[in-house]
């Protein structure tokens, strides 16, 4: 059973390896907005859910990727957590 | 991965290919001078339920898997010479999609009968004169209020434009948003006042696919006709991408079936120094190179559909496929040309028309440098 909190660090460390490398980690807030900065862009979604897919194995369904649940770091972690 | 084929999907295989034959391939050359669409022959094919292949029964589909559909596709692509033709029915085929998975239940009983049956047809507007590829440079905005959505913008290009019924339009709804959740997917119907389309332009090839400028002036749609959530518009795109890749992929491969077949009757056919011209090396490995990437492309095409069958979502398989299929296309086109000489440079043998309707292969449903930028991001570069 994977609990939410690793699941968050993971999703952060890709964040800001992959997709922000430029951002330093303390400074992304698990609640701050990623859609207002412009950090899950089109190719930052989709590497994203490849990413999910890999390390957590789940795959989330297209009706699901919706703003709300990709918002955050803390949402992300939280949808993704509902699938495992 | 099981990549046999079913009797049943041979049989869809042989249907489509005998009904394409004997229905669509009259007066192409003329057609193709009129540049006109030809509205009798998509009835046809509406008839045959090419209109309704891969939707759910329950919407009034032939509820075909997805590697049934790209079967189906890759039969009509080779049977079918009028390419504008073909593509036509994806255009339709793929805006479906977005609105069978992500359209409200009422969206979906109020048209996917007439989707289905071919009364309607449907086009898909991302393209804008500023954002080919870079989505985020869209211009076009919808602003909500209470009773709906005000869209005012212009998409150009759209396949099917000058003829859809129902267009699927993305517009910007947050535009404080800088990348995912900034567009939504609006259903708009030809009727709407405020909506307008261009005449079609003037094309290389394709050209009996009707593409154009689509005008929106304060062209209000009711809330109803969001298709999925507010913010969903560019997943929504993504997701129909990935389809539509695969179903060119198979598109292109029915084509390049076909040109392989041509050269090959050719090349036997024709004589130079005392001897067939497939007997020189120069042309018998062209030919080969062809047939190659044919049973490559199927490979990739089938496993992709495979994918998508069991659920899984597959942007890089889809991307790889584009690129395959389309630049093995535009390839043989141009070799075909060069094996045939002169006589396939004159319009009369219709070698010529294979080559303009693949020069824009490489350049729909992503550019081929889109696509390999989408596959080294998924390898993590």
């Amino acid at each position: 059973m994977v609990d939410a909190s690793s699941i968050a660090i993971k999703i952060r460390h890709f964040i800001c390896t992959e997709l922000a490398p430029d951002l330093d980690a303390a400074d992304l807030d698990p609640d701050d907005s990623l859609l207002d900065s412009g950090i899950l862009d089109s190719f930052g979604i989709m590497t994203l859910l490849a990413f999910i897919l890999q390390e957590f194995g789940v795959d989330i369904p297209a009706e699901e990727i919706e703003p709300d649940n990709f918002e955050t770091i803390t949402t992300i972690s939280r949808t993704v957590g509902t699938y495992l | 991965m099981d990549l046999s084929i079913t009797p049943q999907q041979e049989q869809l295989r042989e249907t489509i290919t005998r009904f394409a034959r004997k229905e669509l391939n009259s007066d192409l050359i003329e057609r193709d001078r009129a540049a006109a669409f030809p509205h009798e022959l998509w009835r046809k094919c509406a008839e045959l339920g090419l209109c309704a292949l891969p939707f759910a029964e329950e919407h009034g589909g032939s509820g075909y898997d997805h590697l049934s559909t790209v079967i189906a596709i890759e039969a009509l692509s080779y049977a079918c010479h009028d390419s504008g033709l073909v593509h036509a029915l994806l255009a339709h085929l793929v805006s479906g999609r977005a609105l069978e998975i992500f359209g409200s239940p009422e969206l979906k009983q109020r048209h996917f009968p007439s989707i289905c049956s071919g009364e309607k047809i449907l086009a898909q507007g991302a393209t804008e004169a500023d954002s080919g590829s870079d989505l985020f440079s869209m211009r076009t905005r919808a602003v909500r209020d209470d009773d709906g959505y005000v869209i005012d913008g212009a998409k150009m290009f759209v396949s099917n434009g000058p003829v859809a019924d129902l267009i699927l339009a993305l517009a910007v709804t947050n535009p404080k948003r800088k990348g995912f959740g900034a567009h939504s997917m609006l259903l708009v119907e030809r009727e709407r006042p405020g909506f307008s389309s261009g005449s079609a332009f003037e094309k290389m090839g394709l050209r009996t696919l009707q593409n154009s400028e689509l005008i929106f002036e304060a062209c209000r749609v009711p809330l109803g006709n969001l298709v999925g959530k507010e913010g969903q518009g560019s997943i929504i795109f993504t997701e129909v991408m990935d389809w539509e890749r695969i179903v060119f992929g198979a598109c292109h491969l029915g084509t390049l079936s076909r040109i392989l077949e041509a050269c090959v009757a050719f090349a036997k056919e024709r004589k130079q120094f005392g001897q067939q011209i497939g007997k020189f090396q120069a042309v018998s490995s062209k030919i080969a190179r062809m047939k190659m990437n044919l049973e490559l492309g199927r490979l990739m095409v089938y496993k992709a559909a495979v994918m998508k069958d069991r659920g899984a979502r597959a942007p890089l398989e889809a991307a790889t496929i584009k690129i395959f299929a389309s630049e093995s296309l535009r390839s043989a086109a141009i070799d075909a040309v060069q094996i045939h000489g002169a006589s396939g440079y004159m319009t009369e043998t219709q070698i010529e028309r294979e080559l303009r309707d693949s020069a824009a292969s490489t350049i729909y449903s992503g550019t081929v440098e889109l696509n390999t930028e989408i596959i080294s991001k998924l390898l993590g570069l």
